[in-house]
């Protein structure tokens, strides 16, 4: 057995392909960081040249969020349908409805968007 | 008249297929039957399987003319593989068909491409331990990278008495990954592992998809100039299609030209299986060093993988690491499984196409490699 041929290929190939292959990520990555840079820098002028017409932000962000949902009417709309459809003609009123946002850091995803993907890759 | 006729028919019956037909090409016969009903019946790789099953079957009729090294019309078009003109045009069809963006959004995933790729050279030393030449043995480890038109490339031009079995055995395990692949996964990642739930990709701009295969063309090519013909073809057919600006050639390059191409391709390739070359002992090893080579490929990417997902404290998957061998997309598909098996909730496909669309250009790379080292 030609010790010498095999070493050579196996070392050279996998040295070869491992490097061609960083290179390609460090191009990869700097181009990332180009784009992304030129990106924050036009949303920056967008944001810039809208603050002087737009209001005070909001105390914080989940009251912000909570204003939203009770304006967003088609939003109320469709929860009230949903909520009518599981009463099942029960009399009822709808008090309030509030945005629960996961906990950080949390592994398991919300039951809807877990239902979602779950239909999404059924064929796989 | 009638003597004349009795003798007319005596010398039909001399010069049929039937008279001339040894053992060995009623054996091949029965072959290309049995790898006929795995594409039509068991669906495997039929797009592929199928012609060249059939190919087969015609270069192993007796007085047909129909092998690759004879003067009729499959000796002809097999011209295309020994110039190695059909691979790149396959890759040029598989470029415009590749989106790569999971890749660009998450270039780590190239290291898993390139580690699954080592299951190519530790199947040359096994090969090489089994007494193959070194030229024979660079052809049949090639099998690991999971791609068939790199392999038929490959195979092609380093050991060409041997190329209908190596695409064989690439085509019929890559229709098996589903089966070999997942035992592997599951005995070496734990379960918590399994579960791991990546981060969501970046949004990848048009501009990074349009400079990203002009970039891997000069980058890749410059520094393995043999890897040029796949590697130019496959980024040329993906810039097509990222431009917007060749819809017309894009449809024709994934549709006509593919479909066109692989009819010829599969066919030629089924018309190199030759009785003397096929039925020998040469073969089994082709089948067993295939395997071997697949295996090593998936247990590299899987263990490169784990050591992601310690590096990253957690944060990468090791399953996505199986699919950075290139059969795109079924490996890809085989680790959002075994994912969801672990947790209903894990969508791994779009992370796991990174590595899988990585192998595709590390497995060129590789096959570069070998043709630059070996061939002569």
């Amino acid at each position: 057995m030609d010790w010498v041929l095999i070493g050579t290929v196996v070392f050279t190939g996998l040295t070869v392909v491992f490097s061609a292959l960083i290179i390609l990520i460090a191009m990869i990555y700097i181009m990332g960081k180009i784009f992304t840079s030129i990106d924050k820098r036009k949303k920056a002028k967008k944001n810039g040249a809208g603050a002087a017409s737009a209001p005070a932000v909001a105390a914080s962000p989940s009251l912000s969020r909570q204003n939203a949902l009770d304006e967003d009417e088609e939003v109320v709309a469709v929860i009230s349908a949903a909520v009518a459809a599981c009463m099942g003609g029960q009399k009822h009123v709808i008090r309030r409805i509030r945005h629960v946002a996961p906990k950080q850091g949390s592994n398991v995803r919300p039951a809807w968007n877990a239902a979602g993907v779950l239909e999404n890759t059924r064929p796989f | 008249m009638f003597q004349s006729f009795i003798e007319t028919i005596q010398g039909l019956a001399m010069n049929s297929g039937f008279a001339h037909a040894s053992w060995q090409n009623w054996v091949m016969l029965a072959i290309s039957c049995v790898l006929i009903y795995l594409a039509i019946v068991k669906k495997y790789e039929p797009l592929l399987l199928l012609p060249i099953a059939f190919g087969m079957l015609l270069a192993n009729i007796p007085l047909g003319n129909m092998g690759a090294h004879d003067t009729g019309l499959l000796g002809y078009l097999y011209q295309g593989i020994k110039l190695g003109i059909y691979p790149p045009l396959i890759f040029l069809g598989i470029g415009t068909m590749t989106d790569f963006g999971p890749l660009i959004a998450n270039p780590k995933s190239f290291l898993l491409g390139a580690a699954a790729q080592a299951g190519i050279f530790f199947t040359f030393f096994g090969a090489m331990a089994l007494k193959m030449s070194p030229e024979e043995s660079g052809a049949i480890s090639i099998i690991g990278g999971a791609d068939g038109p790199t392999s038929i490339f490959v195979a092609g031009k380093l050991a060409p008495e041997l190329l209908g079995s190596i695409a064989v055995a690439a085509y019929s395990y890559m229709a098996l990954i589903p089966i070999i692949q997942p035992f592997f996964m599951k005995l070496l990642t734990t379960k918590k592992e399994r579960s791991v739930v990546m981060q969501q990709l970046r949004p990848v701009s048009k501009t990074e998809k349009i400079i990203f295969p002009i970039a891997v063309t000069i980058i890749i090519c410059m520094l393995v100039p043999d890897a040029t013909p796949l590697v130019g073809m496959l980024m040329l057919g993906n810039l097509m299609r990222e431009s917007g600006v060749v819809d017309r050639l894009v449809k024709t390059a994934q549709n006509e030209l593919m479909n066109i191409v692989t009819i010829f391709l599969g066919v030629c390739v089924g018309a190199t299986t030759r009785a003397d070359t096929f039925l020998s002992l040469t073969t089994i090893k082709i089948i067993i060093l295939g395997l071997a080579a697949f295996i090593l490929g998936t247990v590299s990417g899987i263990l490169f993988g784990k050591l992601m997902y310690v590096f990253t404290k957690g944060k990468v998957n090791p399953l996505i690491g199986s699919a950075g061998v290139s059969a795109v997309p079924m490996a890809a598909r085989v680790s959002q499984k075994v994912g969801q098996e672990a947790n209903p909730t894990n969508f791994l496909l779009m992370h796991a196409m990174g590595p899988n669309v990585a192998g595709v250009i590390g497995s060129a790379v590789a096959a570069g490699v070998l043709l630059q080292i070996l061939a002569k």
